[in-house]
């Protein structure tokens, strides 16, 4: 029999080794009232980079997605990166809607320079209530009436002469001229009075016939005469209109001509100007009608503008009036009408109307020139609002039209304004899986979104950085108007950031977190009416955090302690092994100790994963199992088919497993029942491991370990309790204090194993053994127990396959 | 106010002439019979000429609007006046109802100047409308004219449509009781309408200087708050005052009518040379043809 080689067992980790402290002396100071503020942005300097040239670049489809966690900071970054870009740069131009008099459907779009928008609002509203004023008055000039009276009486002189010419040649022959209800009428008169018709016949016939006939001929000449008379009354319209004309010109020409001045040079606001004068010139009786109608109203009414004038307000939708730089603008509700504006209506006697005067901007013109920050997963629930989006991003305008035009569900007439031209930066805020899936799935983002700002989710932990993240911790409890950190409470929550990413050499840059802790130490120390946070109230508050969250764990950890849960701490077991699970519960995620087993009998060469039968096990996990196959067969019976069934089995997890933290568990657990070498409880084991048997990093190793101790202290374990972790895991430790403090009175140890032999080594106190020149195990080595175990399996397979094969022969003879 | 020294009721008599149109004599005559509180009373006249056309086959009437020839049937002639008559009343009772005033409407067959001098010698107001361009053929009161000045013992008002054309009222005044009460009324349709008050004074009676002394005195009094200039016309004669109206931009010219003869002239006369409404007020009965200007 062969003697196991030693394999060198590796030691328990000190407790040094556990947790990486801040020092206090390092940073310099008492409180973080003694220090300044930090303006710089730490450790972001790709995601800063990014942002630079996403914002300056020139480009098309430049917009920036930022990529980063929830809670890191980065719309505050965002924000304020944009605030500095922004301030040195040019304000853009005011974006007005004004009617188009050749169609009023189609609202006209014009730019003007900031803040001149709603001075031609407020010049265009003056002009109109001058002109209220002064086409009233043009009419009362004396010039006016002159020039009226003058055609009035030319018509009247013309009419008159005529009627009088008649009249006078119709006496002459003993005719009258008579007015009848609708004109006149030429007859025989005596005294002023018509010839009855009695007397008329009994004239004699040639009196008669000449009287008859020159009723006729005047007739005649009456009708050639009142033919004339609509001829001239439209003359004298048309002049009396040239006359108005004329009139009007004089009291709007000059108004109109000094806002033209004004304006000058600004492309469109002639041509406008030039359409409202010819507009006030063909609806000049609205502004006769004013002045009649304030006369009537018993009060003056100021209220309400008048209905009528409304087609010659400016609407300003975009005004940069009170801007300095460019625009910033964050939609928080990025929904499709608030992206490209809407067009509203007012009810009117059951009816909807609208017109340009209701065109409300959106986001995307009220960002026209600067940057318009959205959050990506909001603007993605939206409807069409993403759509919209790309739209005016490829189109480089905004075009503002309601849903239903856009989709063309409504036939009724509507508005189409002039769509704005659009100079815009888009920056998207996003978690990084949408930013991988829109890449993946949507051929237009990698066009439209060519720069991602990635904000990192921890930083390195220098001497350096841990200076910096003093101050930014000092500067962000001024701004949360927290009480001053003693140096002491900062090193806590500098220590505590570091076990956020569970790194010892990290710092974490989610600042929610880390501001969510300094709010409640200084809540507490607030309590207890102190003037500085120590860091006993930086503890206070990590476990306050802990404990409003910790009903799960307790509950869980109860039905440890009661054996509802099985988990052994001491002893030793063929075939069960304590593995380690982490529950992630929101934001808080604790370690689970969880029992595994495994079995083993004649088989194939299958290790069943019962987890993935049942369908509770992810498909990380299975790999891990099956990893386990492969590591049996090619180190122990390489000339042998693996011969056994085994089953793995997570006791009393019905909910999912997922990952492979747990295969190093697995393994060992496998391995003990192959090799019938029992595994001490009072170990726990965490590890992925390889076909090699090469042990790989897990996460969440300090829970891990940390549960396993919670459970052995809450029974009161007598001292070899312990846990096994990846060996590279060890520059994650950052431990609770109670742990560090039991593994440096030697009541818990933590060992770090980087192969599966090291593990075996240390669950079972049995060389595992190393194999030799031609691959034989030592017989009693833990893998010579494992190759005997799989090659005695493998007799009886064979054995069994031959009876079985005799009989089937002999079965078949006759 | 105007000083009619009668203690009657007020009696305003609007003729409701289809030629004459109608919603100026109403703008004008709610001015005029404001502080009146009158009678108001519409006189339609269905004129016996008309019938005496119909019943004449060789006449023929010509469309004004038109100038369609066609002929006269008596009965469709008076369903029109009928449809015209109606529509007058209701204009009347519209104005009635500003006035807050009782209003009739009198329907008269007959002669057309016969029954209006007729209502006319019972009236305190006589309004009637005067059709732009139509002074010629509409003077159908021809050389009656002066009888219906004559007639009507208060004011005749001849209304030119449109009622506000112009911007001030002239007045014609020699400082007789006639003149006198024109004056007065003037001052009180100027106040009315908010314009100003041209006086043309004539040289008749009084020296000038006293004349208009004494005239500033009663204005002064009357109408404290009317813009009033003084124009020296010296003979008041068509062509001089017609010659000022129109460089004044006269709304309307009012006229005393001591002499209703003379007053009848300026009238015609005034009628084929201006465009706007004329007025003429008969002196208050018992008051001298040419008493004091401090008189009335």
């Amino acid at each position: 029999m062969k003697q196991a080689k030693a394999t060198a067992a590796p030691g328990a980790l000190k407790a040094a080794q556990l947790f990486t402290p801040c020092d206090p002396a390092l940073l310099g100071f008492e409180t973080t009232a003694d220090i300044g503020d930090v303006t710089e942005v730490i450790g972001q300097g790709r995601a800063l980079a990014a942002l630079e040239f996403g914002s300056r670049t020139r480009g098309s489809g430049f917009n920036l997605y930022v990529l980063g966690s929830p809670g890191s900071g980065r719309h505050r970054v965002v924000r304020e990166f944009l605030e500095r870009e922004g301030a040195d740069r040019a304000a853009p131009p005011d974006w007005c809607y004004v009617n188009n008099f050749s169609d009023p459907q189609q609202p006209l779009g014009i730019a003007m320079p900031p803040g001149r928008g709603a001075e031609l609002r407020h010049d265009m509203r003056q002009l109109i209530e001058d002109l209220q004023a002064s086409v009233p008055e043009a009419f009362q000039s004396e010039n006016y009436r002159d020039r009226l009276s003058e055609i009035e009486g030319e018509f009247q002189a013309r009419n008159t002469q005529a009627l009088e010419s008649l009249q006078k040649e119709a006496e002459a022959e003993g005719m009258g001229l008579l007015p009848t209800p609708h004109g006149f009428a030429i007859a025989p008169v005596r005294d002023g009075q018509v010839l009855p018709e009695e007397e008329f016949s009994a004239l004699p016939e040639d009196q008669r016939v000449r009287a008859t006939e020159t009723i006729r001929r005047l007739t005649e000449k009456l009708r050639k005469h009142l033919e004339n008379v609509p001829i001239w009354h439209r003359e004298r319209r048309q002049r009396i209109k040239e006359l108005d004309r004329d009139v009007i010109m004089l009291a709007v020409g000059a108004l109109i001509k000094d806002l033209k001045l004004r304006y000058k040079g600004l492309p469109g606001i002639p041509e406008y100007l030039d359409r409202v004068q010819q507009d006030v010139l063909e609806n000049v009786q609205d502004f006769r009608a004013v002045e009649k109608e304030r006369g009537m109203l018993p009060l003056p009414m100021h209220a309400e503008p008048d209905e009528r004038f409304r087609r010659y307000e400016v609407n300003v939708v975009v005004s940069h009036e009170q801007s300095r730089g460019a625009p910033i603008v964050y939609e928080s509700n990025p929904s499709y009408q608030n992206l490209v504006g809407r067009v509203e209506h007012v009810s009117q006697f059951g009816t909807l109307s609208t017109d340009f005067t209701m065109i409300r901007a959106g986001a995307m013109h009220a960002a026209s020139g600067g940057f318009l920050v959205l959050d990506a997963e909001r603007l993605l629930l939206q409807p069409f609002a993403w759509e919209a989006l790309k739209r005016c991003l490829f189109g480089g305008e905004v075009r503002t039209e309601s849903m239903a035009q856009m989709l063309s569900l409504v036939s009724t007439q509507g508005l189409e304004p002039d769509p704005m031209p659009l100079q815009i930066k888009v920056v998207l805020i996003g978690n990084r899986l949408l930013y991988y899936l829109l890449c993946e799935y949507d051929q237009d983002f990698p066009e439209l979104f060519k720069v991602a700002a990635d904000f990192e989710d921890q930083i390195e932990r220098s001497p350096e950085s841990v200076r910096l993240y003093a101050r930014m911790l000092a500067t962000v409890g001024r701004q949360l108007d927290l009480m001053p950190f003693s140096v002491a409470a900062v090193a806590r929550v500098i220590e505590h950031s570091g076990r956020l990413v569970a790194d010892s050499d990290k710092l974490s840059t989610h600042l929610r977190s880390i501001t969510d802790l300094m709010s409640e130490a200084d809540y507490l120390a607030h309590q207890q009416a102190e003037e500085v946070v120590s860091d006993q109230r930086v503890d206070e508050a990590v476990a306050c955090q802990v404990a409003r969250l910790d009903r799960i764990r307790s509950r869980i950890y109860e039905s440890i302690q009661r054996g509802m849960i099985l988990v052994e701490t001491d002893g030793a077991r063929v075939g069960q092994i304590n593995a380690l699970s982490v529950m992630q519960l929101g934001a808080f995620s604790f370690g689970q100790p969880a029992r595994v087993t495994a079995t083993v009998r004649i088989g194939e060469g299958e290790v069943v994963d019962i987890e993935r039968e049942v369908e509770l096990g992810g498909a990380i996990h299975s790999k891990g199992v099956l990893i386990l196959s492969s590591f049996l067969g090619s180190r122990y019976v390489r000339d042998m088919p693996l011969s056994l069934h085994a089953s793995l089995v997570f006791e009393q997890h019905y909910g999912g497993v997922e990952g492979d933290s747990a295969s190093l568990a697995e393994l060992c657990a496998l391995l003990s029942a192959i090799s019938g070498v029992p595994l001490r409880q009072s170990l726990a084991v965490t590890g992925s491991v390889n076909q090699h048997g090469r042990v790989q990093t897990i996460g969440g190793v300090n829970e891990k370990v940390e549960g396993f101790f919670d459970i052995c202290r809450q029974r009161g374990a007598g001292g070899d309790q312990g846990v096994l972790i990846p060996a590279e895991n060890v520059p994650h430790l950052m431990l609770r204090k109670d742990v560090r403090e039991a593994v440096g009175a030697g009541t818990f140890h933590v060992y770090p194993v980087r192969t599966v032999d090291e593990a075996l080594g240390l669950l079972t106190g049995v060389e595992a053994g190393v194999a030799g020149d031609a691959g034989e195990f030592p017989e009693d080595s833990v893998n010579g127990r494992v190759a005997q175990g799989l090659r005695e399996l493998a007799q009886q397979r064979r054995e069994f396959g031959s009876r079985d094969g005799a009989a089937a022969s002999g079965d078949g003879q006759p | 106010m105007i000083e009619l020294a009668i203690k009657r009721k007020t009696r305003v008599l609007v003729a409701l002439d289809p030629a004459a149109p109608m919603p100026s004599a109403l703008e004008a005559l709610t001015t005029l019979a404001a502080d009146l509180s009158p009678e108001l009373i519409g006189l339609f006249v269905e004129d016996a000429n008309l019938r005496r056309l119909c019943s004449l086959s060789c006449v023929r009437e010509v469309s004004m609007d038109t100038g369609i020839e066609r002929g006269l049937d008596l009965g469709l002639m008076l369903n029109q006046l009928r449809v015209q008559r109606l529509r007058m009343e209701r204009l009347l009772a519209r104005a009635a109802r500003q006035l807050r005033v009782p209003h009739r409407v009198e329907v008269i067959r007959g002669e057309l100047v016969e029954e209006l001098l007729r209502a006319a010698a019972l009236t305190d107001l006589f309004l009637v409308g005067r059709a732009s361009g139509m002074a010629g053929a509409r003077s159908w009161m021809g050389s009656r004219l002066h009888e219906l000045v004559g007639t009507v013992p208060g004011t005749v008002a001849i209304v030119h449509e449109p009622w506000r054309i112009g911007h001030r009222i002239l007045v014609a005044c020699d400082g007789d009781a006639a003149g006198r009460a024109a004056l007065t009324l003037a001052a009180r349709l100027a106040g009315s309408e908010r314009v100003e008050l041209v006086v043309a004074l004539g040289d008749g009676g009084l020296s000038s200087a006293a004349k208009k002394a004494g005239l500033m005195a009663t204005l002064a009094r009357q109408a404290p708050l009317v813009d009033t200039r003084w124009v020296e016309l010296g003979q008041l004669i068509p062509e001089r005052l017609a010659t000022l109206a129109r460089g004044e931009q006269a709304r309307a010219v009012v006229l005393g009518a001591g002499d209703p003869g003379a007053a009848a002239q300026m009238v015609e006369a005034l009628l084929q040379k201006l465009c706007c409404s004329i007025v003429t007020v008969r002196p208050p009965p018992g008051a001298g043809s040419s008493g004091s200007a401090e008189g009335s």
